[in-house]
């Protein structure tokens, strides 16, 4: 039973064409900033050719690929051609595998085109791909004489956000909630109860759970084609073979069409044995050919729901009266069954039917026509690679290290190497590997699906293996960008160990300001942070402004006398050892204490039911015990509680009720028994 | 400044202790002296991490301890709990 992808490639490939001189096929695609029109109105984007997504690049097995690449943009730009296996040095991937295409400049891939199928293509640098360069690709087969292929629509599907993706890095890094509350994701006891969740609210509280979360980001728009809504030409009886493909930056999608079940066939690219399905999980960068019949007179909705339920994007297929697809219940934020639905299949634990209303990806179901087993001579080796990570500081990994602390998968020319990805995070990630097909071990033997991209489910695990048939350095990745710009990927490379391979810098070290700052018309608190990977280093305050009062000179005055006007700023640094644990030291400067300025060493620790705990030992030989707990009330408002005992000024407590506004405010009233009550505002940024 | 510092330490002491009650198993295992230790730090039914998913889940199945990345491996141990307890390294014995 031996196979080899290639052996696939050509039994596709015409023998006239193979032998004939291949046809050039060329494009020019410009690169430039620019306003795109979305949903009616201009959004600031990036284009390709001046859309969102760029054209559809479309190709004939065994044409020569020749594409111009201008790039108008004030910063380095790339293209990768997702799925297409091209010669490493045309890979796209910037310093890897091709030269970053500077400013004002042209480069120009030139490839053969030695498959078939439903691909894609996107830049590799940076955040573009989230502000739109992405654009899908189709290859035909040669045609054959008296042979009319079924007709094909491509239904490129992407997310969308108004914010520039750095923001939105940076509202990830510092943890803000906001994406979750505006997504009405957010977990709260009100919310709890009313779903009838009260108990696993508490019990995940309890064992400290980071808050479920199935997207990280909450987006604007999804879109397919570039639109929210697309209308596609269809009649009565006609079949139409859709070519989806889901070009998100981070988003699943499920996708059902109101015409009936989906007849699946082909994933990544790769043909497969037909399957019908009524829905479909989508994972990012994946792709699928589904074949659907309108089966009357009327506007058919195909629908891409995304998984956290916050919008879709629709294709209406012919004209007529509307017949639109089912909606996708939303996944509930309390119950933990559902969130590990998926991962619990991939243990092979549940046999879920098809029709569950949240599927995981049909892999189990996916089935080559043709038999993708290895020769059996071909060495093998196995690797365990877990995809770890860190929601509440946004942290993202493999084996907990990223691609700057350990770079490289060593592979043997000739050898087939097997990957178990098991997933240690509470989100999906979508494991992409450039330049090779993989097969995914499972059910179907023999004849195991062909895939570029696999989803690995929260506390899942994929088994996948592929032949080490080419040379270079190639790719792997989470195709989550924003886990992949946290360096959650690896370089598979071919070269003897010891080589570093070069990649652009990503953004794990960047250093990013965070603030959060409390202004009350009796006191005010709060912190301004520099962020830098586990490290924090920053200045928190904390004062009541009681002006009127009268003996208050500050230092001089009685320690106990006139609690209104202490005053306390830390200058600190701060080490994030886990999202229980970290250290703290600084320098303080008060009024509280004998000396003006003193040092302060010490833990904040995590305890069940999150609550945090902060210990602290100062040079005067004072110390402070800590506990503050915030009760998600609802996903808006907050109640506040911390409780303080100094050695100095005994014991202090604060109460205080928040009300979320939007990104950056909040309404706030806070009672504290030295400065009483006050009301006011805060601000994160 | 001695007084305060005696203070400090209690303080200390306090903090630790509730620190090092935390850190003990949430649902910890019957303490019977037969109880056999689990002896991995990975979940008997997934292979996740400990840890990874909120704190960890012991349990005492028939005088072996085995742990759980989360509630939902539980149900899936108690089905089928030949099938994990193979991954214990004393099961060959
Ligand atoms: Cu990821």
């Amino acid at each position: 039973m031996r196979f080899k992808l290639f052996v696939v490639l050509l039994f596709a490939l015409n023998p006239l064409i193979s032998v004939s001189r291949a046809d050039v096929r060329e494009y020019h695609l410009t690169i430039a900033e620019s306003e795109f029109i979305i949903n009616g109105r201009a959004r600031d984007a990036m284009t390709i050719n001046g859309t969102v997504p760029g054209p559809v690049l479309r190709f004939t097995l065994g044409d020569e690929a020749v594409i111009h690449v201008h790039n108008t943009l004030r910063e380095s730009t790339s293209l990768h051609w997702h799925g297409l296996l091209v010669p490493n040095d045309q890979d796209g991937v910037p310093l890897l595998t091709t030269p970053p295409i500077e400013s004002g400049t042209t480069f120009t891939y030139r490839f053969p085109i030695k498959q078939t199928g439903t691909y894609w293509y996107h830049s590799h640098s940076g955040l573009q791909e989230q502000s739109g360069i992405y654009g899908a690709i189709v290859i035909d087969e040669p045609a054959e004489a008296g042979v009319t292929p079924i007709r094909d629509e491509v239904l490129l599907l992407s997310d969308w956000t108004d914010e520039n993706p750095k923001e939105v890095m940076r509202a990830l890094m510092t943890g803000n909630e906001w994406y979750a509350i505006r997504k009405k994701n957010y977990p709260s006891i009100v919310g709890a109860i009313e779903a009838g969740a009260f108990g696993e609210y508490l019990s995940s509280q309890w064992l400290r759970m980071a808050p479920m979360d199935i997207s990280d980001i909450a987006y604007d728009a999804f879109l397919i084609n570039g639109q929210s809504r697309i209308a596609i030409a269809g009649v009565a009886g006609e079949r139409v073979r859709l070519r989806i493909i889901n070009g998100s930056s981070a988003t699943y999608f499920f996708v059902q069409s109101a015409t009936g079940n989906l007849e699946i066939v082909s994933a990544d690219g790769m043909p497969v044995t037909p399957l019908s399905q009524s829905r479909v999980l989508i994972g990012i960068a994946e792709t699928y050919d589904a074949i659907v019949t309108i089966p009357a007179d009327g506007s058919w909705e195909f629908r891409a729901t995304s998984q956290d339920g916050s919008g879709h994007a629709s294709a209406f297929i012919g004209a007529g009266d509307e017949h639109l697809a089912p909606e996708v219940p939303k996944a509930s934020l309390y119950g933990m069954d559902g969130m590990l639905q998926s991962g619990m299949e991939s243990h092979g634990a549940m046999t879920m039917d098809h029709e569950t209303p949240r599927p995981a990806p049909p892999y189990r179901y996916l089935q080559s026509p043709h038999s993708t087993a290895f020769a059996d001579v071909a060495p093998r080796r196995e690797v365990t690679l877990r995809l770890t990570g860190d929601m509440e500081r946004y942290l993202w990994s493999i084996n907990n290290l990223t691609v700057t602390q350990e770079s490289t998968i060593p592979v043997q020319k000739g050898e087939v190497l097997r990957m178990t990805l098991v997933n240690d995070t509470m989100m999906h990630h979508p494991m992409h590997l450039h330049g090779h097909f993989f097969r995914v071990v499972g059910e179907q033997g023999d004849q195991s699906p062909l895939k570029h991209t696999i989803d690995v489910p929260p506390m899942g695990r994929r088994v996948i293996e592929f032949e080490a048939n080419e040379s270079g350095d190639w790719f792997f990745h989470c195709h989550i960008l924003y886990h992949m710009d946290m360096g959650m990927s690896r370089v598979v490379t071919y070269a003897p160990s010891g080589h570093v391979p070069a990649l652009e810098p990503n953004l794990e070290n960047t250093p990013v300001l965070m603030v959060d700052a409390m202004f009350l018309s009796n006191m005010t608190q709060g912190e301004a942070v520099v962020m830098v990977g586990r490290e924090d280093f920053g200045v928190a305050w904390s004062t009541g402004y009681d002006i009127g009062s009268s003996n208050n000179s500050g230092m001089n005055s009685d320690m106990h006398s006139d609690m209104n006007n202490d005053y306390q700023v830390d200058a600190f640094w701060s080490h994030y050892i886990s999202p229980n644990l970290s250290t703290t030291a600084g320098l303080r400067m008060t009024n509280q204490l004998e000396e003006f300025a003193s040092g302060f060493a010490g833990i904040e620790y995590r305890l069940p039911l999150m609550v945090d705990l902060s210990l602290e030992i100062g040079s005067e030989g004072n110390g402070t015990i800590g506990l503050g707990k915030n009760f998600a009330i609802t996903d808006r408002v907050t109640l506040l509680t911390s409780f303080f005992y100094d050695t100095y000024s005994l014991w202090d407590w604060q109460v205080g009720l928040d009300y979320r506004l939007d990104k950056a405010w909040s309404l706030t009233a806070m009672y504290s028994n030295e400065h009483g009550f006050g009301a006011g505002m805060t601000f994160r940024y | 400044m001695q007084h305060t510092l005696t203070r400090a330490l209690i303080i200390l002491s306090l903090g630790s202790g509730l620190f090092a009650c935390e850190t003990v198993k949430p649902t910890p295992t019957a303490n019977t002296a037969s109880v056999k230790k689990y002896p991995l730090d990975i979940c008997i039914v997934t292979d996740n991490a400990l840890g990874s998913m909120g704190d960890a889940i012991y349990m005492n199945y028939e005088g072996q301890e085995v742990a759980f990345c989360c509630k939902p491996c539980i149900k899936m141990f108690n089905d089928e709990p030949q099938k994990y307890l193979v991954k214990l390294p004393s099961a060959s014995q």
